[in-house]
């Protein structure tokens, strides 16, 4: 039913309705994955104990860093053909080199708003918001984390290769090694604490992934 | 016939004075239209014009040292099973078509004060600047796309971070190496988180460089100076991902490179304006009394060797 009470009459002002956020519209984007890269996350999670109490463990787990590629005409050998935009041949060279493409229709991420000259698109864990002359981003650090464990438990993504993980240590020590000599100065000794915090939880990780393989990633 | 008594400006205003004189010059409101088109870190693999594509394909293949010699297993043996493969790459980079559109009443234009007022050449000639902008977010867009990351979505840029992806580059293909010079273009946000991690180091061999000092200084232009043999520009056309982070990156020669196009012999078009790679036309519509100022430029820009580019991730 149409509801006709909306309409404005001469002596009303013009309703104003901001439809559209104050950014300027970007490309529609494509979550991806390259075998290299991995980041370190601590999960909480919850298990019972033989007298049926529930006990918090945090589990470190490297979780796929994705990266967003955009489908822009005139990049990366993406072209407009007709009406629709064709990036077959970023997705074929991506492929290519090993990366694991996220098709947003099935795994439901994107979101779109109206803005200016067309449409911008973002992850759905980013929330706007408009304070002031800015435009504010939240973002839901742990929905975005959870669904990740979920690209590995369902076999969407493949468990990192030992190896590739393990080179992560290696610039993780040299990190290291830069502040030791300093360690005296009590903001650098903190600082090297927590990146040798890092560094054990980093080995951690690898060794869960070395021992149980794609099952690392099942917490419960 | 209003009388005023006493005379004030607030009597006269709007009838014997203006609110609001203003002024001649037509000041520019911030903008950041700079990229590395005119540098050597960006490869120009020419015009599509007259080629018979939109694409053109780079060719690369791996010689002059690529394939190393081996040794004969003997000074008579035959060694005919054991040819070298040659190895070979490309790349397609497609020129799309960007555009930018102004309309621009009669009216509009006629009360302007003329010389270097708002009139549909000011903005056509405002349109070169547009193409320049639009070169440095596909600089950016592209840029995203390169398969080694360092840093995190989640954490600021620090030294630490910017020395990974110089040790990446080094270490390219598998040691090889990619040559210099090394360029790394951050957001501004990330520019001063780096500059804050400057500010915060202790190794003498850091924090008593010239360059490192050098690198705090304030400066107006997008290049920020020279860290560590790496050239840095801050530029507000770095991609924003969709995990809240900024795709900032260090990038070596041929790590990427562009394509273009320019229309010629345009067919009916009274007014056409061709200016360096950016087509300007009017478009008249007497109906209602307005022009449209129509620039027009064909661009693509890729990726031509994934390993001598690294993105440097930093949180938004």
């Amino acid at each position: 039913m149409t509801d006709y009470t909306k309409f404005s009459q001469p002596w009303e002002q013009k309703a104003q309705v901001q439809t559209r956020i104050p950014k300027k519209a970007n490309s529609r984007f494509l979550f991806a994955h390259n075998p290299e890269n991995w980041e370190l996350k601590v999960i909480d999670t919850y298990t019972t104990n033989s007298e049926g109490k529930r006990k918090k463990e945090k589990i470190p787990l490297l979780l796929p860093v994705l990266s967003s590629v955009g489908e822009t005409p005139g990049v990366n050998g993406t072209r407009a053909v007709g009406n629709r935009i064709d990036s077959s041949i970023m997705r074929t060279m991506m492929q290519d080199k090993g990366w694991t493409l996220l098709d947003p229709a099935k795994h439901d991420y994107m979101r779109v708003y109206p803005a200016h000259k067309g449409n911008y698109h973002t992850s759905k864990w980013i929330r706007l918001e408009k304070v002031g002359r800015r435009v504010i981003e939240h973002f839901d650090q742990e929905g975005f984390d959870q669904w990740r464990l979920e690209l590995m438990t369902s076999g969407v993504i493949n468990p990192p290769h030992p190896q590739i993980a393990s080179l992560r240590l290696i610039s993780m020590n040299r990190a290291m090694s830069r502040l030791e000599r300093d360690q005296h100065i009590p903001e650098v000794a903190n600082r090297l604490k927590s990146k040798q915090e890092e560094l054990r939880l980093t080995k951690k990780a690898i060794k869960r992934v070395e021992d149980l393989g794609g099952a690392a990633y099942e917490l419960r | 016939m209003a009388t005023v008594d006493p005379i004030r400006f607030s009597n006269m205003e709007n009838i014997l004075r203006l609110s609001a004189m203003i002024s001649q010059e037509i000041n520019l409101l911030l903008k950041d239209n700079t990229n590395l088109r005119n540098t050597p870190l960006l490869s120009y693999q020419g015009s599509i014009n007259s080629t018979g594509s939109d694409t053109v394909r780079v060719r690369l293949a791996g010689l002059d040292g690529y394939d190393s010699m081996s040794a004969a297993t003997s000074e008579i043996s035959d060694e005919s099973a054991n040819t070298t493969a040659l190895t070979i790459n490309s790349a397609d980079l497609v020129a799309a078509r960007q555009y930018i559109i102004y309309e621009m009443s009669d009216l509009s234009s006629m009360s302007g004060f003329g010389g270097s007022d708002v009139d549909p050449f000011r903005i056509a000639q405002s349109i070169a600047g547009s193409y320049e902008t639009r070169f440095a977010e596909l600089t950016g867009e592209a840029a995203a796309l390169f398969g080694t990351t360092k840093g995190s979505n989640t954490t600021t840029l620090s030294v630490d971070d910017f020395f990974d992806a110089i040790f990446e580059l080094e270490q390219a293909a598998s040691g090889a190496g990619a040559p210099g010079p090394y360029a790394c273009v951050l957001a501004p946000k990330a520019l001063t988180e780096l500059q804050d991690s400057l500010r915060n180091e202790t190794g003498n061999a850091v924090s008593r460089m010239q360059s490192s000092m050098d690198m705090l200084q304030a400066k107006g232009e997008n290049f920020a100076g020279n860290l560590f043999g790496v050239d840095v520009y801050r530029s507000a056309h770095v991609k924003e991902n969709a995990s809240s982070g900024f795709d900032n990156y260090m990038i070596s020669p041929m790590a990427l490179g562009f394509v273009d196009g320019i229309p010629s012999g345009v067919q009916g078009s009274a007014d056409l304006m061709s200016m360096g790679k950016v087509v300007v036309e009017f478009d008249r519509r007497p109906m209602s009394a307005s022009t449209f100022i129509v620039g027009h430029a064909y661009l693509g820009i890729g990726i031509i060797e994934d390993a001598r580019g690294v993105k440097l991730l930093s949180a938004r």
